[in-house]
């Protein structure tokens, strides 16, 4: 397996990056720290004629705005983002969730952006088709579905770590196109089709990320969900946040995402209403895991069950609250 | 008995540095001036008729120096056994059909792997797709698709049958008629594969004057000599298969594949050197992994505890040919008649064709799977008799002394000790049993112990059958080893030069070795019938007696001493007593040289297991003798289960066994440690995803090896039995696949003992514990 020929470019602005684009047309690619688009490239899922890589863009350090909003560069490695001090004072639950992204040597070369905007995930899909399901599958541009034979439509599975905790901290993003920028909530990037995950348009870059930072009477944790530890993507991963009122006893505002479980993070909003306005018990917290697994319909993937999925989900939210609750008032991970 | 000063100790391994250094230069290194590369295609299909092939667009491709079909072959057939009952079955390229996904249907040779890769995307096969079977169960049954017809000897009304293996004595209804307790389970294993890192590679590189040169990624250049000689038709001494370091084998680099006969192949076409390498995807579709078994196993037990009669039958998926199908199942006889007594036998193995891909060795060769069914049912046996798990194993555990029901003995048995040792090291019988009653503080976390036994030979008759060592004294003292045998990281080198060093009193470090050429080195059986340490190794101390003999009666000659009083230490020998009048090797050479018309002094040693024995017992009727050496084992598990999760971890293996002696002890532990964390993946994360042949997780991504993380403390009893005299044939016994086998039994007892739940298949997935503990509805399996 090697990768196909390619042109390069290597812009040192964002400007240049997006004018580059716009000349390339859908035949460009960005690449981060191309953790995604390579083995992706390899197994010849995408075949760009050229590659604009971000690497020679310098990225700012995150900053944190007079009105507590923290601003993270979108090229910013994740490895930084794992053991950045103002991130992991501001906004701990992204440097836990980033922490579990892939292993130790990725997390160098790997970006916060490019963790956003990676593809979704199949077995049938994320390997090389030159003897094997070779006819190409609705995410291949083809119009049938090995995984559900009879099915309609992809059932890939976006599945970041970060997502579902930017989620949970409702996360906005800038969007730097031809156009100038916009900024969207981060759901918005989301198309819900896992043909094609994002909604990003061909010349937009995903610039900037921003969370307006916990206070200290908030308890926040990830759960991923895998069989090994080291390097796996999540079978479930489950972000948490409780937003306690004063006397830290009762749930103010209560976030619960879920990724990797469909074609973009999904929140459970039952179990969140759930716990607004409620004193926090076990037994609460067991009602709203339970709430969550019931709300979200999980798709089946990488040798996982949907039945198996289901209860993982349940009982990750139970640990995740769980485990949020008694952070809570704890501002720091480390 | 004398000491020892190189054997049974733990010297570092002589390929230590070259790997830890990166010079360690490996089949993937080499490059030849005008080396091409070569690519092959594969069918996409799992049972398909091949109609026509069109290569024309790849022949004009510029860079496409050739491309060779079945047609360009002498149309031999090769085969994993190639015995009268069992004739080679493969075309090393399809011919006319095709049985697997991934099957090899050509190969093209070109300037760079770019344009072999474009030659294949030229390629135009028409195929018309056949009815396909993957299950044995649906590919036995009468009427299902034909891959092949079944075996003329098999007589029952089952279709699909490539092999069959029978043995019986006593008479087990009769044995069920006296038990007390009588039990029957159905047990499955799963597919999981090796794992090496380096993937398959081969370079060929044909010579004018009929020379084909091999650097090949392999467990022993021997057998792929033979073999490359017969499909090409080549007179066996043209065909010269070299060493190369080796990045891993674990049972899946013994047989010839395609590869190797198409880099061959493309060489003599195009007379350039040619290299294939498959990638990490073909590695995981279309080569062969291990053998998934289902294993139906029937005990009659006396009330306390006394085995009395055993049924077996063991089915295998063996895929689209016959590969190893035919001997897993003769092995899985092997591996349940030795480690416990029983009067009463019947085994009946079953290979059968499915439309899967060939199925080889994978270390333990189905003693995994064997073991731990026996194993898992001896627990439930125990259970309900109300007897220890250790009591059960004791009562029933052979002696040294045994003879076994195919003529061999056990000769010194460490079984009882080792199951002994191991229990009383974990406090298995005082923790047994409480995991599921006691409360954890972490509420759904269980704690499980459990124990399982192995039993494994060292050593059988298959080809080359022998091994041969030669050593030859340098002008200066030191000594040139000369072997066959291939050091696949297991640390044959290591061995064979502690063994030299020992009998001849040179510095290890001194000693050179030039292994695994079958030009220049003599035959060896290989690096797969666990018979490296005991037959190699007796063959090169053989030679190095004859050096020592040499050597000493030239010093007696020199010294006008007698041999009998003669010291040999460091490269000298001196009279007893007298050390400070020692005459050093080198001197001796010189003499010897001077005096004796210039004699060179070399040795030669020759091994073979089982001297008397003509050949490999029978695979079809167990008859004939299996091994001279058994090697037996005792492993604990303890576990720790997740029972909100379903998730196990291994948290302790403690593998307690009579290898005989250690000739290394420092790599029987590495042997030990790689077993367990093998055993360890075997258990609880690998698993090859199929869906109709075709391969959902050929990565290492989706195929789960257990990381570092995972990685459970093994620690270790050595129950030694036999020993080392210089000078004197040994008998030790095998390290490198036992250990790999009782472990899976061990945590599946363990589980058991942690949460109330039986698994009867592997792996030991948390979906089908929490299906046991009731948390989940049935175990719907989706990719
Ligand atoms: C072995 C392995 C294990 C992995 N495990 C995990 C895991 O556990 N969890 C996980 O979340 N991920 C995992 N990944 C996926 C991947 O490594 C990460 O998602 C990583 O963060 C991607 O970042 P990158 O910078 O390398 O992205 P790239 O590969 O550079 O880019 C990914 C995609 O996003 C686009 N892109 C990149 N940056 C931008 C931007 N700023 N704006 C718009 N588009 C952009 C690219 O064009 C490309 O299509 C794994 C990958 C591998 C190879
Ligand atoms: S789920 Fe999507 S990616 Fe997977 S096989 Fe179906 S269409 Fe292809």
């Amino acid at each position: 397996m090697h990768l196909p020929r390619f042109e390069y470019f290597q812009p040192s602005t964002v400007e240049d990056a997006i004018h580059l684009l716009e000349i390339q047309k859908s035949g460009a690619r960005l690449a981060a720290g191309g953790t995604d688009l390579y083995p992706r490239m390899k197994y010849g899922l995408t075949r760009p004629e050229s590659i604009i890589s971000l690497r020679d863009i310098p990225v700012t350090p995150p900053t944190l705005s007079q009105d507590g909003i923290l601003n993270l560069d979108a090229f910013m490695p994740i490895k930084e983002v794992v053991n950045s001090r103002v991130i992991l004072d501001n906004a701990p639950l992204l440097s836990e969730a980033a922490g579990r992204v892939a292993s130790e040597e990725i997390r160098y070369m790997a970006t916060l952006g490019g963790n956003l905007c990676q593809e979704s995930r199949c077995l049938y899909y994320n390997q090389g088709h030159n003897f094997q399901f070779i006819e190409p599958c609705f995410k291949r541009g083809g119009d049938l579905c090995y995984f559900v034979p009879k099915g309609k439509k992809c059932l890939a599975v976006y599945m970041s770590d970060t997502a579902p905790a930017l989620m949970c901290l409702n996360a906005k993003v800038n969007i730097l196109g031809s156009g100038g920028e916009k900024q969207i909530p981060i759901e918005d990037i989301y198309s819900g089709d896992a043909k094609h995950p994002l909604e990003l348009g061909p010349t937009e870059i995903l610039s900037q990320i921003n969370i307006a930072k916990l206070t200290g009477s908030a308890g926040w944790a990830y759960k991923k969900f895998s069989l090994r530890g080291g390097v796996e993507f999540a079978g479930v991963g489950v972000a948490t946040v409780l937003q306690m009122g004063d006397g830290k006893k009762v749930c103010e505002q209560a976030g619960i995402t879920v990724g990797a479980i469909a074609a973009s993070p999904l929140r459970a909003s039952n179990a969140e209403s759930l716990l607004k306005g409620k004193e926090i018990t076990d037994s609460l917290l067991k009602e709203a895991a339970k709430a969550a697994a019931e709300e979200i319909k999980v798709v089946p993937h990488h040798g996982y069950s949907t039945p198996y999925l289901q209860e993982i989900l349940r009982v990750q939210t139970h640990r995740a609250l769980g485990t949020a609750y008694e952070r809570v008032g704890v501002v720091s991970q480390k | 008995m004398a000491e020892l000063d190189f054997v049974g100790k733990s010297i570092l391994r002589k390929d230590g540095p070259d790997k830890v250094t990166g010079r360690a230069s490996y089949t993937g290194d080499i490059k030849l001036p005008r080396m091409l590369v070569g690519r092959i295609l594969r069918s996409p299909h799992p049972h398909a008729k091949i109609l026509n092939i069109d290569i024309s667009q790849a022949l004009k491709l510029k860079g496409v120096k050739a491309v060779i079909t079945s047609e360009d072959t002498l149309g031999i057939k090769a085969g994993f056994v190639e015995t009268p009952r069992y004739p080679a079955d493969q075309y090393p390229l399809a011919k006319d059909r095709v049985r697997y996904v991934g099957e090899e249907i050509l190969a093209v040779a070109a300037t760079d792997a770019y344009v072999a890769e474009e030659a294949l995307s030229l390629i135009r096969v028409d195929y018309d797709p056949l009815p396909a079977v993957f299950d044995p169960d649906e590919a036995m049954k009468e009427g299902a698709p034909e891959i092949h017809p079944t075996h003329p000897k098999v007589k029952e009304p089952l279709s699909n049958i490539a092999g069959k293996t029978q043995s019986e004595w006593g008479d087990v209804e009769l044995g069920f008629s006296e038990s007390d307790y009588v039990r029957e389970d159905r047990f499955e294993s799963h597919l999981r594969t090796h794992g090496y890192l380096e993937t398959q590679i081969t370079v060929a590189s044909y010579e004018p004057g009929n020379k084909l040169n091999l650097w090949t990624s392999s467990m022993g250049p021997f057998l792929k000599r033979a073999k490359l000689a017969r499909l090409l038709d080549l007179p066996v001494s043209s065909v010269r298969v070299r060493k190369a370091y080796v990045g891993g084998a674990f049972g899946g680099k013994v047989d010839l594949y395609s590869h190797e006969f198409c880099a061959a192949l493309l060489s003599m076409k195009t007379g350039r050197p040619v290299k294939i390498e498959a990638s990490r995807e073909e590695v995981f579709t279309a080569y062969r992994h291990g053998q998934p078994l289902i294993m139906e196993v029937k005990t009659g037990v006396k009330k306390d505890g006394t085995l009395l009669a055993q049924q077996i039958r063991v089915i295998n998926n063996c895929g689209g040919y016959r590969g190893s199908g035919v001997v897993v199942i003769f092995l899985g006889w092997g591996y349940t008649m030795v480690p416990y007594r029983m009067a009463n036998f019947k085994y009946e193995g079953y290979a059968v064709y499915t439309n899967n891909p060939v199925r080889g060795p994978q270390r333990g060769h189905g003693a995994p799977q064997m073991r731990f069914a026996v194993e898992s049912q001896l627990d439930i046996i125990a259970e309900e008799l109300g007897i220890d798990p250790i009591e059960i194993r004791l009562k029933n555990a052979r002696e040294s002394g045994e003879q076994l029901p195919n003529g061999d003995n056990v000769h010194n048995c460490g079984l009882k000790e080792c199951i002994q040792s191991a229990a009383e090291h974990t406090q298995l019988k005082e923790k047994y049993g409480t995991g599921r009653t006691t409360a954890s503080p972490n509420g759904h976390i269980r704690n499980g112990i459990g124990i399982g036994v192995s039993s494994y030979m060292s050593g059988s008759l298959i080809y080359p059958n022998s091994s041969s060592v030669s050593v030859k004294m340098n002008d200066d003292g030191t000594a040139t080893l000369l072997t066959g045998a291939l050091d696949v990281g297991q640390g044959a080198e290591t061995i064979l030069c502690q063994i030299i060093a020992e009998e001849l009193k040179i510095p290890f470090e001194e000693i050179q070795v030039i292994a695994a050429d079958t030009e220049t080195t003599p035959v060896d059986i290989g690096s797969w019938i666990s018979g490296n340490a005991y037959v190699t190794g007796n063959a090169a101390r053989m030679a190095g007696t004859e050096v020592r003999k040499k050597l000493l009666d030239l010093a007696a000659e020199e010294m006008e001493a007698n041999v009998k009083d003669l010291v040999m230490e460091n490269k000298s020998v001196w009279v007893a007593g007298s050390p400070d009048k020692k005459i050093s090797y080198r001197k001796l050479i010189g003499a010897s040289i001077q005096k004796r018309r210039g004699d060179p002094i070399i040795g030669e040693g020759h091994w073979r297991t089982m001297r008397d024995e003509p050949f490999h017992p029978s695979l079809a009727s167990t008859k004939g003798r299996w091994s001279e050496n058994y090697a037996f084992d005792a492993q604990v598990a303890e576990v720790e289960v997740d029972t909100e999760t379903g998730q196990v971890r291994l948290l302790r293996a403690v593998t307690a066994h009579d290898c005989g002696f250690p000739i290394n002890p420092l790599l029987v532990e590495g042997q030990v440690d790689g077993q367990v964390s093998m055993a360890l993946g075997h258990a609880l994360m690998e698993e090859i995803l199929m869906k109709d042949g075709h391969t959902l997780n050929p990565n290492w991504l989706e195929y789960r090896m257990p990381t570092i993380h995972e990685t459970a403390k093994s620690e270790h009893i050595n129950v030694i039995t036999e020993s080392y005299e210089v000078g004197r044939p040994y008998r030790t016994k095998e390290v490198g696949e036992g250990l790999v086998s009782a472990l899976l039994g061990a945590i599946a007892n363990a589980i058991y003992d942690a949460t109330g739940v039986r698994l009867y298949s592997t792996p030991f997935s948390p979906e089908k514990i929490l299906y046991g503990l009731g948390k989940i509805g049935r175990n719907q399996k989706v990719s």
